[in-house]
């Protein structure tokens, strides 16, 4: 600053001070509006005001008006966000979610069991598109084959391949899983419907498999029906079947969740003998968490396990189990010890009300949410 | 002011934008079940898990409730339910649905639809509060008020989920009773079950229905266990109106066997087609002719077999309960579903005069 620019603001500090000693005088500095001038910059305002809020509605409260973000912690689980449908067309909500999984961009598929369709979210619960509908793959006599590749009855656990985002749908009724891009295109359905698959399955006629979920890893596709797990390469060969019924260790009754590690273990949840069996490669079973029911009818609310159903490993290890009738997580480790359990029942984000499955991505787990007919994105903490 | 000119102006500005806002927001197998399968949750009362005798009693989550045990809290919940009575679901029923949807075991409803046919009828939960027959005077259709939202009918206005004031427990069709005593325990102990029925059904208040029979369907068929109803008439049917020891479904006349024969014993009318036959007299081994029970002409689509047109012998159909839900075509009856859903008017176990002809042959009409 220059000696005169100095002299120059002193001399104005010495105009105010004499001004000042001259008595209130109107003041003739300050802005003047006129009445359009006024109402353009708050016109202004408010289109850029607009503007926002179209964007805040676009991009965080998604297109879908079904969608509730955030919650309390408790039990555990830090609720993200939970949807309870599309929000749009003629069945804006869901009817018994059972499955939900994570594509590979973040996305999340949802299995509308009841709505015989699947629903698609991006990563922020923002409704994108849905595909399937009812179709009757095996008409009992007298009944039409309504059926064509990508329609889908009852369907219930679904996976997304994370190498190339292909989504694998266990359509139950229609006895075979299928498979679809990620946008929701068709393309093959297996096992054969009217074939029995390898030593024997449970479909209709005792042909195809009553398929309740679902696990992808590796360039195999995992399935579960009522007494048996199968492993599919992902063109639908059969590679290997095992499991029967009883309750020997390794025997299965009405299984309805499998999971896979990194390594090749495959976990599933042995749903009405209340416990979860890691099989080796070779199908032997490496070890089971959780006790058979006893002859009161299970139920015992010391069980490690009640009803588990959907599993799922995650990026570190941890295998999680959705437990029905406990109405929580379950956390386990790669050998079968407890971690950790999260969860309790209720109405509100982040509560259950019989979780039927879970899929995890990063530190982000989904959960189908059935009885409260909506599905949770949830993170696990504190424990 | 210029600025306080403007003012009309803006409010005038911000109610165009509120629309706007409002618009922008949309408000809108060949593998079968095992004896242990079953032991497993129901326990044995004699021998061991793997050939011992099932304790039926058990009933998973749905009776015997003690001390020590922890079955309420599967079902209700104490606080922030969904529904008015603790359940996990809006209604009943749905809560039904929560495991009873075929996916851990056997499934009832939907059953039909999901292999592609028709619902001819069916006991409609949650739809209807209307029962044919309803009315006793004229047999004519009643509105009722029963327990499932806006009184429509409710799973639980025929079963007792926790298994209380049920009827005495009977041999039925479906697959697990039939594979049970045909695989693991024949000759030992008829598996047998009460299919949690209660003794009250419905809004029926009278004396307890302890038997599966006509009376039970009775209790709010009211219109349908008289014979003569004045103006009106019924097929007659069996029931405490008509016999001090009326028939029932664990005990009615029943030709066994696949082969034509003229010997009836009485019976379950579970696990065959024989009960669905009846001969004329003096066939019956009662020394009084009845009239048939309800399940007789009502029950799962079947094929029953043939009576002699004389109406002394018979030929039943065997019995064929392979897979559950009845979806392989051969099986003999069909489903195993009755009486929840029926490809077949009224739950007629037969069509046409097929039914009819298994009683009144064509020599015995008049």
């Amino acid at each position: 600053m220059s000696d005169e620019e100095i002299m120059a603001g002193e001399g104005s500090e010495q105009a105010a001070v004499e001004g000042g000693a001259l008595g209130p005088q109107p003041s003739k500095r300050g802005f003047y509006l006129t009445a359009r001038q006024a109402f353009g910059i708050l016109a202004g305002a408010l289109v850029v005001l607009l503007v926002a809020l179209i964007v805040w509605l676009l991009f965080f409260m998604g297109g879908s008006s079904l969608v509730t973000r955030g919650g309390g912690t408790r039990a555990g689980i830090k609720p993200v966000f939970t949807i309870d449908g599309p929000g749009t067309g003629d069945k804006p909500r869901f009817d018994r979610p059972m499955s939900a999984a994570f594509g590979t961009d973040g996305r999340i598929y949802v299995s509308d069991t009841g709505n015989n369709r699947i629903c698609v979210f991006d990563s922020r619960g923002k409704f994108l598109f849905e595909f399937g509908s009812f179709g009757v793959a095996k008409p009992l006599p007298g009944a039409k084959n309504t059926w064509v590749l990508g329609k889908l009855n009852y369907p219930i656990g679904i996976r997304v391949d994370s190498q190339d985002g292909t989504v694998y749908v266990a359509d139950f009724h229609n006895d075979q899983v299928q498979a679809f891009t990620s946008d929701g295109k068709a393309l093959r359905a297996f096992p054969d419907a009217h074939k029995k698959v390898g030593k024997g399955s449970s479909g209709a006629d005792g042909q195809g498999i009553a398929v309740t979920a679902v696990a992808v890893r590796a360039g195999k596709v995992y399935a579960t029906d009522q007494y048996q797990t199968f492993e599919f390469d992902t063109n639908g060969k059969l590679l290997k079947q095992w499991g029967k019924p009883g309750t020997a260790p390794g025997d299965l009754d009405h299984p309805n969740g499998v999971a896979v590690s990194d390594g090749g273990t495959v976990y599933v949840s042995d749903s009405n003998h209340a416990r979860l069996i890691a099989y080796g490669k070779d199908g032997k079973v490496k070890w089971t968490y959780g006790t058979l029911p006893n002859a009161q009818g299970s139920q015992e609310s010391s069980a490690p396990l009640q009803l588990p159903r959907g599993a799922t490993v995650t990026s570190d290890g941890r295998i999680i189990v959705a437990d029905a009738f406990g109405f929580e997580l379950v956390s386990l480790s790669q050998e079968g010890k407890l971690n950790a359990r999260y969860g309790e029942r209720g109405t509100e984000p982040g509560q259950f009300n019989f979780p039927n499955d879970v899929d995890a991505s990063g530190d982000r787990l989904v959960v189908a949410d059935k009885e409260n007919g909506r599905v949770q994105v949830l993170q696990l903490v504190g424990r | 002011m210029r600025l306080r000119r403007a003012i009309p102006l803006l409010v005038f500005a911000v109610m165009l934008f509120i629309p706007a806002f409002a618009f922008a927001y949309n408000e809108g197998g060949s593998v079968t079940s095992s004896l242990t399968a079953c032991t497993a949750c129901h326990g044995v009362t004699a021998g061991s898990p793997t050939t011992g005798t099932v304790d039926v009693s058990r009933t998973g989550p749905h009776a015997n409730y003690t001390t020590t045990s922890s079955k309420c809290g599967v079902c209700h919940s104490v606080h922030q339910a969904s529904s008015a009575n603790l359940l996990p679901a809006a209604t009943a029923s749905a809560a039904c649905a929560t495991c009873h949807d075929g996916t851990g075991g056997n499934g009832v409803y939907g059953v039909l639809a999901a292999r592609g046919l028709t619902v001819a009828a069916a006991h409609r939960v949650d739809k209807t509060n209307v029962v044919p027959g309803g009315d006793a005077a004229n047999g004519g259709p009643a509105t009722v008020s029963f327990s499932g939202p806006g009184g429509t009918l409710s799973c639980d206005d025929c079963h007792s989920p926790h298994g209380s004031s049920v009827v005495t427990a009977f041999t039925s069709d479906r697959l697990r009773t039939a594979s049970y005593e045909t695989t693991w325990n024949a000759g030992v102990r008829p598996f047998t079950s009460s299919a949690l029925l209660k003794q009250r059904p419905g809004v029926y208040t009278g004396t307890p229905i302890t038997e599966y029979g006509s009376n039970w369907c009775g209790a709010c068929h009211q219109g349908r266990v008289n014979h003569s109803m004045g103006s009106a008439f019924n097929h007659p049917v069996e029931s405490t109106a008509t016999a001090a020891t009326p028939y029932i479904y664990r005990n009615v006349p029943v030709l066994s066997g696949s082969a034509t024969s003229s010997v009836l014993t009485l019976g379950a009318m579970g696990r065959t087609n024989g009960g669905y036959l009846m001969l004329q007299a003096p066939a019956e081994p009662s020394s009084q002719r009845h009239p048939p029970i309800c399940q007789q002409c009502h029950g799962d689509v079947r094929y029953v077999g043939k009576v002699a047109d004389d109406g002394q012998s018979a030929r039943p159909a065997t019995f064929t309960v392979t897979t559950p839900n009845g979806t392989t075509s051969t099986d003999n009856p069909r489903f195993q579903v009755f009486p929840h859903e029926s490809t077949s008017p009224r739950f007629k176990v037969e069509s046409n005069d097929d039914l009819c002809l298994n009683c009144h042959t064509t020599m015995s009409l008049p």
